[in-house]
């Protein structure tokens, strides 16, 4: 839960649009497509369990 | 105290930087970023203020009645800043509508939430001039 996790979303972020445009390059417009949606969830379920992290600790911490 | 601060603001600024460098292609992945960037920070910030605030907890425990003010304020405080970070992070990607229906929860928290005290208030008020 510190810079790591931030570097690894950028990571994935950049690796997903790298491999988009190739895709997109060698006319597989579909492909490209999904692989750019199958990123974003990754991303997305890694940020929400961290977001979800950030509140319940909050929550405990100040006794809300 | 100042290397907490020092490593916050790197943090910041280098997740400042991704984010920029992502959302020429990819917007959505900028946000995610900038979200993770946000809660990072603010986990370490907290984790580094607690301490202060049991040490004035204590103190205002010893003042007896007053203390229940004081953690009233508290969860004020982070309830705002809570909202505060997903109403500004919608209002940087441009989501200044969603922004505002954040700011609005927060708002609706926060006032549920100092409606008993204020009644308390009310009454030792009446209550002092004897009505």
């Amino acid at each position: 839960m510190d810079v790591n996790f931030i570097f690894k979303i950028a990571a994935i972020g950049i690796i997903v649009t790298v491999l988009n445009q190739l895709l997109i390059r060698s006319g597989r417009e579909d492909q490209a497509m999904l692989t750019s949606l199958a990123g974003l969830i990754v991303v997305l379920l890694m940020v929400v369990t961290a977001i979800a992290d950030l509140f319940s600790t909050i929550k405990r911490l100040f006794g809300l | 105290m100042t290397a907490t601060v020092a490593k916050a603001l790197a943090i910041v600024l280098i997740s400042a930087v991704m984010v920029l460098s992502l959302t020429a292609q990819k917007g959505e992945f900028a946000f995610l970023v900038s979200l993770a960037a946000g809660a990072v920070v603010i986990l370490q910030l907290i984790n580094w203020v607690l301490p202060y605030i049991d040490t004035l907890e204590t103190a205002f425990k010893k003042a007896g009645g007053i203390s229940g003010y004081f953690t009233v304020s508290l969860k004020a405080l982070a309830i705002s800043y809570v909202t505060g970070f997903a109403a500004d992070t919608c209002r940087d990607f441009g989501q200044s509508a969603l922004a505002a229906k954040a700011e609005f929860a927060g708002k609706c928290a926060i006032f549920i939430l100092c409606v008993s005290p204020a009644v308390n208030v009310l009454e030792a008020a009446l209550r002092f001039a004897g009505i």
